[in-house]
């Protein structure tokens, strides 16, 4: 069952008298489940295709369906309420906010979608202790290594248990060992919780670790290839 | 001008008294003087022949002295003045039903040399001064207003805009522009709210410390009311929301990966 649809995807940015095609009509199905890479150099297109599929960014044409939900005519509002409820951003630098606690960064997007404090807490903990950080929960990002504040990202990502996980080069700031344990212990959400996930990434280490990879030059893809 | 003050203790200075002093309440307690005791004023010392009720005015702190003694001090004290006959000021004390300004007139017109103040012009004098000062202050706290107002303003710009990130990050994950505008107006009325009691607690501090400098002449300088308390307080508040909404709209309004992308 597909979970994310694209359907002659586009986006042209402006530069002055030049326009670029960044993502250039583009058909991409994205199954439940799945655990999928894009790669592609910079410049190739891969990270304006995340923001598009994450309801980030608006597309110039083309359509993008999330979980059933067609995006393209929806107002500001409604593309917040889309990436509240079905979507999870991890991001290269972290992007946790410096004066929460981990346990509260990952609580935020359930604030956004009005979950009670108490139940809020419950599941925070609970997506904290599927990346294996229950003792880090009352820490600052200050106070976490690279590869811990990452994972928190991850819980954050995780806590509202959206039908797809975006991450932007995840493993961009982080060491070989690190980058090993991050992208093993996402291939164990996926296979446990069956949380899909689409990982943006120009790092072979990374995406020969997915089990899907999709190879994208020019906006287009380049190539889609399932591993075994 | 001074004949309504009632002594309290002792008599009132009477014509062929000599080194004799009446002595206001505040001086008196200050010198610790008692009737038939000593006071020393300007380096002389006169026996203290009453003390004055108090009156919450200047003359509290004063003491009168008789005519050729104050004048031997004043002249001891200014020795380049050679007139021994000088007089600085007469008060006329009119009769009941007399018209004083008439009066003020006439004595202008038939005494040379002398100039008379009446009381309507004494009156349009002092409230010349009132104003002239209280435009003063008043450009003073509107120059005042202005320059805080500036700063707060351009801290709330700074403040938003060092947090565009922030925001883009909290709008990747769903929320909305109005939710934010929401989070970043309430902490700038939250900056006002406690800036203002802040500065509102230094104030009072200055004005009681003021006050109490002054208490012993009797006099208030500021008096503390609920509206002088609670109107900076507000306008502290509003202020800063109003500084706040422009850059938190702003940012608001931002493309959530434009936002992102700031360092």
């Amino acid at each position: 069952m597909s979970i994310v649809t694209t359907e002659a995807l586009t986006k042209i940015y402006k530069m002055g008298d030049t326009t670029i095609n960044a993502v250039d009509g583009l058909d991409l199905s994205i199954d439940k489940g799945e655990f999928l890479s894009i790669m592609g150099t910079s410049g190739s297109g891969k990270t304006t295709l995340l923001h598009l599929l994450g309801c980030l960014d608006v597309p110039t044409a083309g359509k993008v369906n999330i979980d059933g939900v067609e995006t393209g005519d929806l107002s500001g509002a409604a593309l917040a309420s889309i990436r509240r409820e079905k979507v999870g951003f991890i991001f290269q630098e972290y992007n946790l906010l410096p004066v929460l606690s981990a346990v509260e960064n990952v609580e935020l997007p359930l604030r956004y979608l009005k979950v009670k404090p108490a139940e809020r807490r419950r599941r925070a903990l609970e997506a904290l202790e599927k990346v294996g950080l229950s003792d880090r929960a009352r820490n600052r990002p200050s106070q976490l290594s690279g590869g811990e504040a990452q994972r928190v990202a991850i819980a954050r990502a995780l806590v509202t248990e959206p039908a797809i996980v975006l991450a932007d080069e995840p493993t961009g700031e982080l060491d070989t060992t690190n980058t090993v344990r991050i992208m093993d212990l996402v291939r164990d959400l996926n296979r446990d919780f069956q949380q899909t996930f689409a990982i943006v990434t120009h790092d072979p280490m990374v995406a020969e670790r997915t089990r899907r990879i999709i190879s994208i030059r020019d906006g287009k893809i380049e190539s889609d290839k399932v591993v075994a | 001008m001074f004949k309504d003050i009632k002594m309290s203790q002792g008599r009132e200075l009477k014509a062929g008294d000599t080194d004799k002093a009446v002595v206001g309440s505040v001086l008196a307690t200050q010198e610790r003087s008692n009737v038939g005791g000593p006071i020393t004023l300007k380096g002389k010392t006169y026996e203290v022949a009453g003390i004055m009720d108090a009156t919450l005015g200047p003359t509290d702190a004063w003491a009168f002295v008789p005519y050729q003694d104050g004048l031997n001090t004043f002249l001891a004290a200014n020795p380049f003045i050679k007139d021994v006959q000088l007089v600085q000021s007469i008060t006329v004390l009119p009769k009941p039903g007399a018209d004083i300004e008439a009066l003020a007139g006439t004595i202008q017109k038939d005494i040379p040399g002398v100039k008379t103040t009446s009381p309507v012009q004494a009156e349009k004098q002092i409230s010349q001064m009132t104003t002239i000062f209280s435009a003063i202050i008043l450009g003073i706290a509107f120059i005042a207003l202005f320059v805080g107002g500036l700063s707060v303003i351009n801290t709330m710009i700074m403040s938003v805009s060092e947090r565009r990130r922030e925001i883009g990050l909290k709008k990747a994950i769903g929320a909305t522009t109005s939710t934010i505008l929401r989070e970043y107006l309430g902490e700038a009325a939250m900056i006002g709210l406690f800036a203002g009691a802040v500065g509102m607690l230094a104030g009072l501090l200055a004005i009681s410390a003021l006050n109490r400098a002054t208490h012993a002449n009797n006099v208030v300088i500021f008096a503390v009311t609920s509206t002088v308390i609670l109107g900076p307080v507000i306008f502290a508040t509003i202020l800063a929301s109003l500084a706040g909404l422009f850059p938190a709209l702003r940012a608001a309004r931002l493309n959530p990966v434009d936002a992102l992308k700031e360092e």
